[in-house]
């Protein structure tokens, strides 16, 4: 144990060679994103949410954009991508991929730049409404709350938590120039959208 | 037959039995120092190669001006530097006209010359920062931004992550690791090289002048070039054969590029020094050839 540390570079440094496959440069970043049509709730019931199943639809991959999210109250329309990479969010806004996708019944958490596609969060209050339109499914979420915090700050939000919810987050104070060590985390429940059937 | 008449026979069968006995002996001896020589000969081609390819400055350079790493560098800086710029609030302009005005090769020579030179890896930031700074500065006038203290901090945050971000750039992966090593292996080479240079030419003397024929003196050098010959051959060949190169695990373009490039030419050294040792072995079969047709004509 104690040879551990002094080894480690060594053995990254002999990781270089074991691919079995020539490296490829280009990257594809898809769009399965196709808009369905407003299934956010069982036209029979309007109480009990509609079941999409897990393997009825592509499930994305990576830098995928597979959705949109939109805010009319904030003047926000974003592409929604799952992953939160440097090309994600200069592109638009995306899902940390430790967190799960909507309709999943745990805690989405979308991240966005404070500058561009997540500027209009600073008039973001209790009750609007966030959409999020994605290639299984449209969904709707209410704000519930709005904290600023330390980027340091790991309870500001529960990823382990069972229950559909939506936290969004974006570099605080807007409109600065330069990097910030503040976030600004924006809290919604859910309202309506398809849950996903994990077993089908 | 009389006893006194068959002894000159005895004899005579005796002696040629210790010749031939003397004969066999001395041959597994030259033959093994021909082995010790060709050996020796492999080992020297590596620290040859190794001298002028892996431990030289020039090498890398020369590799990086051929494979355009340089360029490669800069353009990844510019993607990385716009993607800053862009979670920054600054218009993409901004990032593009900073990393054309800023001198990349500079930087890296710089690098590369303080790895083989001070063994040190440690990039200067000093003036990365001061220009993107006055940068920054010139932007916020044009834009007409007021900059307070807090605006400050936020503008230092962003200096220091692009220049985390250019040292990644201008900086090689591993080389902090084995640049302690290299004027250790620099003089470990050197001094290796010395000590097998002058066996070389010591077993080759003792090959040389040991032998009372010619043709023989020949034949246990052509032993030992071809095999140091063959040994050469063998590790670029198994290289090539296996394809690895090209199949290394790295995630930046300019860094593969240039990985590929340096082993490529890396291992192309192995080939020239195994042609000498080639050439050398033939020189030396055809002089045994002659030799032994002028022993065996006598």
């Amino acid at each position: 144990m104690v040879i551990l540390p002094s080894t480690s570079s060594y053995l990254s440094m002999a990781n270089i060679f074991f691919s079995d496959k020539e490296k490829s440069f280009t990257k594809e970043h898809k769009n399965i994103f196709v808009p369905v049509e407003d299934t956010s709730q069982s036209p029979e019931n309007p109480d009990k949410p509609d079941i999409v199943r897990a393997s009825s639809f592509i499930f994305p991959s990576y830098e995928d954009q597979f959705g949109e999210l939109i805010i009319d109250d904030c003047q926000i329309k974003a592409d929604l991508y799952f992953g939160d990479s440097w090309y994600v969010l200069g592109n638009g806004v995306g899902i940390y991929n430790g967190s799960a996708i909507p309709g999943y019944g745990r805690t989405i958490l979308i991240a966005g730049h404070n500058n561009t596609y997540f500027n209009g969060l600073k008039y973001a209050k209790e009750g609007q409404i966030v959409k999020i339109r994605t290639n299984y499914g449209n969904y709707q979420y209410e704000i519930t709350g709005t904290k600023i915090t330390d980027n340091e700050d790991r309870s500001a939000y529960d990823l382990a938590k069972n229950e559909e919810n939506l936290i969004m987050y974006t570099c605080y104070p807007f409109d600065t120039l330069g990097l910030t060590n503040l976030r600004a985390f924006i809290y919604a429940k859910y309202v309506s959208g398809p849950v996903i059937d994990k077993t089908s | 037959m009389p006893e006194n008449e068959l002894e000159p026979e005895v004899h005579e069968h005796e002696h040629r039995h210790h010749h031939r006995k003397k004969s066999k002996l001395k041959s597994v001896l030259y033959s093994v120092m021909a082995f010790f020589l060709s050996f020796v000969l492999f080992l020297l081609s590596i620290c040859i190669v190794l001298r002028f390819t892996l431990l030289s400055k020039n090498y890398m350079l020369g590799i990086m001006d051929n494979k355009g790493y340089y360029s490669m560098v800069r353009n990844e800086l510019q993607s990385r530097l716009t993607d800053l710029v862009h979670a920054s609030g600054f218009d993409e302009e901004f990032a593009v006209s900073f990393a054309n005005g800023y001198d990349v090769k500079n930087a890296v020579e710089n690098y590369i010359d303080s790895f083989y030179s001070k063994n040190t890896t440690l990039v200067d930031t000093t003036e990365f920062k001061q220009q993107l700074h006055v940068a920054v500065e010139e932007y916020a006038k044009q834009k007409n931004i007021q900059i307070d203290s807090e605006t400050e901090n936020n503008i230092i945050y962003f200096v220091n992550e692009a220049a985390s971000i250019y040292v990644d750039q201008i900086s090689v992966p591993f080389f902090s690791t084995i640049g302690k090593y290299i004027d250790t292996l620099y003089s470990a080479v050197n001094i290796t090289t010395g000590v097998l240079i002058a066996m070389t030419f010591g077993i080759s003397a003792v090959i040389f002048f040991t032998n009372r024929y010619k043709h023989r003196r020949f034949r246990y050098l052509c032993y030992g070039l071809t095999g140091a010959t063959l040994a050469t051959f063998v590790i670029p060949l198994i290289v090539s054969v296996s394809d690895k190169i090209t199949k290394v695990n790295i995630n930046t373009r300019s860094l593969y590029n240039l990985f590929v490039g340096y082993f490529t030419n890396f291992f192309m050294y192995f080939y020239i020094c195994a042609g000498i040792l080639a050439i050398l072995s033939l020189t030396s079969f055809l002089a045994y050839r002659v030799y032994y047709q002028k022993t065996t004509s006598h």
